[in-house]
């Protein structure tokens, strides 16, 4: 992975903006070729910080909602209407229109070596669901994920319907492919054997980042066309954010630093240098704008009295009025242990290599006593760091980078994201 | 203070304050020494791998050395600071300490060599006479080992003379574990090593930067076979082995594998 080297506080002109958004915010590149962003100096003193805090037991304060009442009392989350403005979400056509661009040549011409196009994405980059979208408006056939029982059971390779030569398959997520359990390891080699040599035809196989490096790891591979979408550093996520903000007919929006009360520069106005903080999430978030999107949200909040007066502001549809967005600068992770016990280091490796799985599962796979698997998982979901959706447990969004550190810092195999 | 016309060059006079100063220094010594043990401890307790490894290292390291430095500031208050005075000191002194306290001054050298040598180091997993355990504290006389029972054990340094020391990790955050499989003649040995294989490689225990390995030998009532692997702590190792046996054995079963029947052929495992 290489690095982009960040000041602390840049000078981004209109042009600049301007260069970003002709140029394609979202853009697939060679997995070498993604950049991951560096964090300016005082960033990286900040996140060592919130380490060193969380090694010793120094981190009591958890919740940002605790923080921002701590600083300012009647604090409340943005109503849908003003966040749409202030975070926009992601339009996966954009992503799957980038693509499509990314693979044109590789559509039109057909070489056995060269036959399975791989798709990496990190946690939270919603990488399954652009390949089902690309999938859609291309024709391709979706190649669905095997049962769990199907993947434990001993037999040698999956029943999947491959369609006929000449037409394109897609695996959004072949981390769905596989457990980690001998069954499972020796289908996922086969099925990776098969499709290397071309025996399956032409196709798409798209993979969540940490399953990808356990298969590089374990099956010691390393294919050719391995592609991901390219980072966004500062100036992409400001150039997005900063595009919808000044989209809004009825309202202009001012952001405000909650500890020092200083402006957050960057998005309202042109001309404006891009605040260390954008930086900071970028980095902080590995250049994943899903997740760097949803860290931006979480620090947004309105007054009280703001939030009567947007109502009154809506109704006149009055377009000269400013909405004051307070910021909370610091970024905050779920306070852990030390004496983490070693039963929810796993527990949580094991949910970063899978995504995420059913209790169930998780139990034949790990082969610890129920009773100690319950406790760590509960115990892990009272603290934050997994939340349930639906039947599958999951590393929570907030926790994620504090478990990727925490396994980085205890030699777990991690992804390169 | 004087003994004798000869001992007056090599005796300071020494008065109350000499005493006082003498004290002040040991206590000092003595907090410090308490102070930073319990303090590397500590922290080395919230860190993980290399960096939890090099910092209990220090330990004895930082005890030594406050330990020099206090004797170096003690002996100038008691004898006058010459070459000749110092030679003749410490000569009679470890004269008489090595007669009357051979075995306890043994071992405290053999202490001093071990610090230094680094034969074992805190954190390290060694086997000394028999006794497997991990390094909690390498003290002035003693090594102290808590064995996987949960045993403390007092190893006096001076077993360094005659015994060997094996070291399982050396002073690296992990070691080599090792799980024993046996099964009959008649088996597929090549899917026997690929089923071991596949079992260490989905280990949730495993340390990936390292290489897993299957030895297979054979033996008049079938195949031994020796499944390594490095875990990725060395305080995971029991738990290591453990995973490795069981799920080992259930893929073993699994497949189909048949495991010799002990003393059918008149042999037994060793």
């Amino acid at each position: 992975m290489k690095k982009i080297f960040a000041n602390n506080s840049k000078p981004v002109s209109s042009n600049s903006n301007k260069d970003i958004s002709e140029k394609k915010l979202f853009e697939y590149v060679p997995l070498s070729n993604y950049l991951l962003p560096s964090m300016p100096a005082a960033g990286s003193a900040e996140n060592a910080w919130i380490t060193v805090k969380n090694y010793f037991s120094l981190n009591k304060k958890t919740d940002n909602d605790e923080l921002f009442k701590e600083n300012k009392k009647d604090l409340f989350v943005l109503p849908e209407r003003l966040e749409k403005f202030v975070a926009p979400e992601v339009d996966l056509n954009d992503v799957s229109n980038a693509l499509d661009l990314c693979l044109e040549t590789w559509l039109e011409s057909f070489n056995s070596e060269t036959s399975i196009t791989y798709i990496i994405g990190p946690h939270f980059s919603y990488n399954s669901e652009i390949l089902r979208l690309w999938a859609k408006n291309n024709d391709a056939c979706i190649i669905s994920s095997p049962s769990y029982e199907e993947i434990l059971s001993g037999c040698e390779k999956f029943s999947l319907n491959f369609p006929e030569k000449g037409k394109i398959w897609v695996i959004p997520d072949l981390e769905n492919f596989f457990l980690r359990h001998e069954n499972g390891l020796k289908k996922i080699r086969k099925l990776l054997h098969m499709a290397e040599i071309g025996e399956l035809g032409k196709g798409i196989i798209g993979c969540h980042s940490f399953a990808w490096a356990y298969f590089q790891a374990v099956l010691k591979f390393s294919p050719k066309n391995v592609l991901t979408l390219q980072s966004f550093n500062d100036e992409k996520f400001v150039s997005m954010i900063s595009k919808s903000v000044r989209s809004s007919s009825y309202t202009k929006f001012k952001f405000l630093n909650i500890s020092n009360g200083k402006k957050i520069t960057g998005i309202s106005l042109e001309n404006e240098p891009i605040d260390p903080l954008f930086t900071k999430i970028s980095a902080y978030c590995r250049g994943n704008v899903f997740s760097a999107l949803n860290l931006w949200k979480d620090k947004l909040r309105l007054e009280n009295d703001n939030l009567k007066l947007k109502d009154s502001f809506l109704e006149q549809k009055n377009g000269s009025n400013e909405t004051i967005v307070f910021v909370f600068p610091e970024i905050t992770e779920p306070s852990f242990s030390p004496a983490f016990e070693d039963e929810s280091v796993i527990i949580l490796h094991t949910l970063m290599i899978h995504k995420s799985l059913p209790f169930d599962i998780l139990l034949r796979i790990l082969f610890f006593s129920e009773s100690r698997c319950v406790n760590a998982v509960l115990s892990l979901l009272s603290s934050g760091f997994l939340e349930k959706k639906g039947n599958e447990i999951t590393v929570s969004v907030s926790a994620f980078y504090a478990v990727r550190k925490i396994l980085f810092g205890r030699d777990y195999l991690v992804d390169k994201f | 203070m004087s003994i004798g016309n000869n001992n007056s060059h090599v005796f300071k006079t020494m008065d109350m304050w000499t005493f006082i100063e003498i004290a002040i220094i040991v206590i000092a010594a003595v907090i410090i020494i308490a102070g930073t043990q319990r303090g590397l401890r500590w922290i080395a307790g919230r860190l993980h791998g290399q960096k939890k490894l090099t910092l209990l290292a220090l330990v004895p390291f930082v005890r030594l050395f406050i330990i020099i430095g206090s004797f170096m500031f003690i002996v100038p208050l008691i004898i006058e600071p010459s070459f000749q005075n110092m030679v003749a000191f410490l000569g009679t002194a470890g004269l008489a300490i090595g007669f009357a306290l051979k075995d306890y001054a043994s071992s405290l050298i053999a202490g001093i060599a071990a610090v230094g040598e680094r034969n074992y180091r805190n954190g390290d997993w060694i086997k000394v006479g028999g006794i497997y355990g991990e390094v909690y504290n390498v003290g002035m006389r003693t090594v102290e080992v808590i064995t996987p029972g949960d045993d403390r054990v007092l190893i006096p340094h001076s077993m360094l003379w005659n015994q060997p020391v094996i070291n399982s990790n050396n002073g690296e955050p992990r070691l080599q574990c090792a799980a024993d499989f046996y099964t009959g003649h008649f088996n597929d040995t090549k899917k026997v090593v690929e089923i071991l294989e596949d079992v260490a490689l989905t280990s949730p225990y495993l340390f990936f930067n390292s290489s897993v390995k299957v030895v297979a030998n054979e033996k008049p009532w079938g195949t031994h076979y020796c499944l390594k692997a490095y875990p990725v702590s060395s305080s995971l190792q029991f738990s290591f082995i453990s995973d490795l046996t069981i799920r080992g054995k259930s893929a073993l079963i699994h497949n189909g594998v048949k495991f010799p029947e002990i003393g059918s052929f008149g042999f037994v495992a060793d």
